[in-house]
């Protein structure tokens, strides 16, 4: 029994090949699943008769489940070919009812990624060929699952999910809308996309999974916006807006930002009919493939929204700035990835409590004061007088020149408000790699880093135990706070 | 000898007469992970590969029960060995499934051809019954028989309704038929011989294990490699130890990370027991903190199972502790 150092020598016996007949048997062969344990499971084996027949039974249809092979026709099946130097699958007969979900279009070919490739062959969908030999599931197992490219692991997740009925695709940046393009408006057009199989219903609010580790991420719902205000380029703006409202949400895990408060908004009739219809807008199998989006964070544009996202700020030029003050540039990217930038869900009594107390505060357009000034030297005698007036004196070398810092720090309410004037970035890297059981979970810092990062998505984290999947998330819980700060 | 192949540390299975042998003879169970034939779209059952926990697979390479390999990379040289051999085993099939086809349609056209006789004969009792006043109905009528059964043939092939419908039919026309006997009985239309199985109506066995044989290179489990990193490890030969111990008492062990221990412990085969304990492994000289015993007496008292704390000592023996919730009135 000692292993030879001698290279392979065992023989591996082949797997079962079933003959002609056994073929044409197999089409009328029962389509139920038998329960796992007939009946109550007992408590003590105690060597009964009765006992060792229900094991025996369940056993023996266990044995029969496992023992069954997959037999098609070939003209439902589509062929695929396995392309491993360029890490894809590429169909070479026409794709069928699987098309709607999965794959991709590029080149004029029919594209699958290995994961989706494995889940079909298993599904007996697709016969997957490498080098004109059909592969059988063992083997491509072994070859499209490799660790750099996808592992063991990911794909039981994948497949976990896939027979869930979720609709999985791979985590791409260019589809996660950051919060400038749907200021833009540039999310206009619906992505639902319906749940898996058909057994399941169509429920109208489609479920965005976002996992770890660039693997894979979920489709989004949709984000139909038709607010059609601009947002306002106030570049003077020097006191907040009102807060911004967000739309109620209807289990869609995006929120709608809203300037001002000139336009109610329409957004809500279209988010019911873009869920839970077929979407036969949808390309071919294009919808999260790669398309030319631009980057936007790394394009800098001048600040010119009410929320601007720069975070290399400039030195100032020194002729704006007072005397004795020397302006520097910074970065404000490190800083910017220690923030939270979720927005905050806040309880029925929460946004009542916002409410009450933001009758307390009031729009400095709003005032009739500031109204009545024409000019920008009257506003600032007119603030020189509140100033005066009120109990609590601000630096005037702060608040009497010309550039004042954004943030009051009385009228911050909430992180918010906080990150709406303030430069956010939202940076997208991913931690590498999935992790095993067996590796340290990872610790509470970078858990909630990539929280953070994901924005509205919510995360959820697949912990795989030696072939056992379960999900877990983070839920944030934000503590009461007082008022009166 | 049974063979399983290790790639990465992980051990499949990927037979069902190995998954049957290991569990009934040997009382081990591992995990199926793949998707299930007969229903690959749900997640209650699924079906093969079998993952094995590392401490399985050790166990029956250490008894002796089954020869570990590392998984055998494709091989270049034997490729067009195999794509000729695949090549003549389709179309040996082709040719098969052909006959079977057909030999299965002239069955059914013999058992047609008595049904349709039979049906013939009654009627004609009852035409002699009712003295021919709708023999022109019966005439028309005679057709449909014949037409229908050659059309209903050539359609049938692969799908498995085919059959019934095709006896459907020929039972519901056999009382209409009713023109002479000496007119329908040779049936005109393919009956001779070989329609030709359309190409697209093959029937296809999609394998789940490698359906040829291959040679691997036995792996040894006390060495360190890429395809199997345990060997060596303390979490690996502390799991090892109480595994092996628990397993020799007679007990089904499974892995238990939903439940936050190490093994759930099961008297008896899982289809049929739950588990009784919830194992943890701890080493000999490693102190637990307070809170995580707390943690995990709460967690087995919820879940009606009883912590077990394992330990081995240095004389080789495994100790056990069991942790039960109690409150204090």
């Amino acid at each position: 029994m000692e292993p030879e150092s001698e290279p392979a020598s065992v023989e591996v016996p082949a797997g079962r090949v079933l003959s002609a007949s056994e073929l044409r048997a197999a089409r009328s062969r029962s389509q139920k699943l038998p329960q796992r344990s007939h009946g109550p499971k007992d408590f003590l084996p105690d060597g009964s008769e009765a006992q060792a027949e229900r094991l025996r039974r369940c056993r023996q249809e266990l044995w029969q489940l496992l023992a069954e092979e997959r037999v098609e026709r070939l003209g439902s099946l589509v062929a695929a070919e396995w392309r491993p130097e360029e890490g894809f699958v590429q169909l070479t007969s026409p794709a069928g009812k699987f098309w709607q979900t999965m794959g991709y279009s590029e080149q004029g070919q029919q594209r699958l990624h290995p994961e989706e490739a494995l889940y079909l062959l298993e599904c007996g969908s697709i016969q997957l060929f490498y080098q004109d030999l059909p592969l059988s599931i063992q083997e491509a197992y072994q070859l499209l699952l490799t660790e750099d490219t996808l592992s063991f692991l990911h794909y039981q997740v994948f497949s976990h999910l896939k027979r869930l009925g979720y609709v999985v695709r791979r985590f791409q940046l260019s589809s996660v809308l950051s919060p400038y393009e749907k200021q833009l408006n540039l999310d206009g057009y619906a992505q639902c996309l319906e749940d898996g199989t058909g057994k399941r219903k169509r429920s109208s609010s489609c479920r965005s999974v976002n996992k770890k580790a660039k693997a894979l991420q979920n489709s989004l719902p949709p984000m139909s916006l038709a607010a059609s205000s601009p947002p306002a380029c106030d570049q003077n703006n020097q006191y907040p807006e009102k807060p911004q409202e967000s739309s109620p949400r209807k289990g869609s895990g995006l929120s709608f930002q809203i300037q001002g408060s000139s336009e109610p908004c329409p957004a809500l009739s279209r988010e019911d009919v873009g869920c839970g219809q077929e979407n036969d807008t949808i390309q071919n199998g294009a919808k999260g493939a790669p398309k030319a989006r631009w980057n936007f964070e790394q394009i800098s544009f001048p600040n010119m929204a009410s929320d601007s996202r720069h975070t290399l700020l400039p030195a100032p030029a020194p002729e704006l700035l007072p005397a004795n003050v020397i302006g520097r540039g910074t970065d404000a990217e490190s800083w910017c990835q220690k923030l939270n930038q979720r927005k905050e869900k806040l309880s029925r009594r929460d946004r009542d409590q916002q409410a009450s107390v933001q009758q307390f505060r009031e729009d400095v357009n709003a005032d009739p004061e500031v109204q009545g000034c024409s000019s920008w030297r009257e506003y600032k005698e007119l603030l020189q007088r509140r100033q005066l007036q009120k109990s609590q004196p601000r630096p005037p070398h702060l608040w009497g020149q010309s550039v004042t810092p954004l943030l009051n720090p009385d009228k911050a309410d909430s992180p918010a408000t906080v990150l709406q004037h303030i430069s956010v970035l939202q940076t997208t890297h991913l931690p590498d790699g999935g992790y095993g059981f067996d590796e340290p979970v990872p610790d509470l810092c970078s858990l909630k880093r990539l929280t953070y990062q994901s924005g509205d998505v919510p995360l959820i984290f697949a912990l795989v135990d030696h072939g056992d999947i379960s999900f877990y998330s983070f839920r944030d819980f934000t503590l009461p706070r007082d008022l009166e700060h | 000898m049974l063979v399983v192949e290790v790639a990465n540390g992980r051990s499949l299975v990927w037979g069902a007469e190995a998954v049957q042998a290991l569990r009934e003879r040997l009382g081990v169970g591992g995990r199926t992970v793949g998707a299930l034939p007969r229903g690959p779209r749900q997640n209650s059952r699924l079906g093969l590969p079998l993952l094995l926990l590392p401490e399985e697979a050790r166990l029956l390479a250490e008894i002796g029960a089954v020869t570990l390999v590392s998984a055998p990379r494709p091989d270049p040289r034997s490729h067009g060995l195999a794509l000729a051999s695949f090549k003549r085993q389709q179309e040996q099939s082709f040719q098969e499934q052909s006959s079977l086809a057909a030999e299965a349609r002239e069955t059914r056209r013999q058992e047609l051809l008595e049904k349709i006789a039979e049906g013939q004969a009654a009627k004609k009792q009852k035409l002699e019954q009712d003295s021919g006043a709708d023999e022109g109905q019966e005439a028309g009528g005679s057709e449909a028989p014949q037409g229908s059964t050659p059309g209903g043939e050539t359609t049938d092939d692969g799908q498995a309704n085919g059959q019934q419908e095709e006896a459907g039919e020929g039972s519901s026309s056999s009382p209409e038929s009713s023109s002479p006997p000496e007119s329908s009985s040779p049936q005109p239309g393919p009956s001779n011989g070989v329609t030709p199985l359309p190409r697209s109506a093959l029937l296809i066995q999609l394998a789940t294990a490698r359906p040829r044989p291959v040679k691997a290179k036995p792996l040894d489990w006390r060495v360190q490699s890429k395809d199997w990193p345990h060997a060596g490890r303390p979490a690996h030969e502390l799991r090892y130890s109480i595994y092996r111990d628990l397993w020799e008492r007679g007990f089904f062990l499974s892995a238990a990370g939903k439940f936050g221990g190490d093994f759930l412990v099961y008297p008896g085969d899982p289809l049929r027991f739950h588990a009784h304990y919830i194992a943890q492994c701890w080493a000999a000289d490693d102190p637990i903190p307070l809170q995580d015993l707390v943690s995990a007496g709460r967690l087995g008292t919820s879940v009606r199972k009883t912590l077990l704390l394992c330990s081995p000592q240095p004389d080789g023996k495994v100790v056990y502790t069991s942790l039960q919730w109690a409150s204090l009135q």
